[in-house]
């Protein structure tokens, strides 16, 4: 019989990474395993499985170079974690088993702030663009185009509050002991 | 190769550099530096796949140490110091040593009042 598979349309922002991570699991806990992705849109591709706890976890790797990316997977598979799919920038990983079930990818202080500078990075880029094209639309009105500056100002908004979110998990990993 | 940095402008390291530097004295593979620093911790630091990755590129990017691509068994990839990196793990014992020389006498009184 040819298991089911169906496909979910979900949004996730930079900043909601573990949020992310748990929905897998909890699709996962509910009989679907993550198989696939559709590029550019955020579209899942889930395949029915028989129920199972399984942990994700995401890795952010802008720079990763496409020849490093076989010994990339190796590590990570060395420790347990099966690589599922890569979505941009973005690499899927999977885990099982009561031992990795509390074990992050990330184990030091200085590399998890690493983790979400690397993500800094891109929503402050994407802060940029609305600012430099706000002040264009701004300046440049023409009738069909003139509340363009309302979606810069929206986009900017957002990309703030994403940014403040980093913020605010980073000063937590900073107050942590290890 | 990077250009020539004072071995002083690494200083200090992180404990996880450092463990990572010490296992690299002899050549090992991702999976292989692992186990050396569980070793050489006695267990107490298990390295997680996305800090030690992180922490072979930084590495690499900074000459400390470099990839053997002669090594390489499939996808696994072997690195070892470089002279630049041995200076560096030399000279970061030396800075703790002293650190320890320096204090233990002054922490040695501290202990005593505690009892």
């Amino acid at each position: 019989m040819m298991s089911q598979a169906k496909k979910v349309l979900k949004m996730f922002p930079v900043w909601q990474m573990e949020e992310e991570e748990q929905w897998l699991s909890r699709m996962a806990q509910q009989g679907w395993q993550l198989t696939g992705c559709l590029p550019v849109i955020p579209v899942y591709i889930f395949e029915e499985q028989k129920s199972h706890s399984a942990v994700f976890k995401i890795d952010l790797q802008p720079e990763l170079r496409k020849k490093d990316r076989g010994e990339y997977k190796q590590v990570f598979a060395d420790s347990g974690w099966e690589f599922i799919i890569k979505r941009g920038d973005r690499y899927y990983f999977q885990g099982e088993g009561t031992e990795l079930m509390s074990q992050d990818i990330y184990t030091d202080k200085p590399s998890k702030l690493e983790r979400y500078k690397k993500q800094t990075t891109l929503l402050s880029m994407l802060a940029f663009i609305f600012c430099l094209n706000g002040v264009v639309h701004f300046l440049g009105e023409k009738p069909p185009f003139n509340f363009m500056k309302y979606i810069d100002g929206l986009g900017l908004l957002i990309t703030l509050y994403g940014l403040t979110k980093l913020k605010l998990k980073m000063r937590g990993i900073a107050r942590q002991q290890k | 190769m990077a250009k020539y940095k004072k071995i002083e402008s690494f200083l200090p390291l992180t404990h996880t550099t450092y463990y990572i530097l010490l296992a690299l004295i002899s050549p090992a593979h991702g999976y292989g530096i692992m186990q050396e620093v569980k070793a050489i911790t006695h267990g107490e630091i298990a390295l997680g796949p996305g800090t030690l990755y992180g922490a072979l590129s930084k590495l690499t990017k900074q000459g400390l140490i470099t990839k053997l691509e002669e090594f390489a068994t499939n996808r696994r990839k072997y690195y070892t110091l470089t002279p630049l990196g041995r200076q560096v793990v030399k000279a970061e014992y030396e800075r703790i040593k002293s650190l320890v020389e320096n204090s233990s006498e002054l922490i040695q009184g501290l202990e005593g009042e505690d009892e």
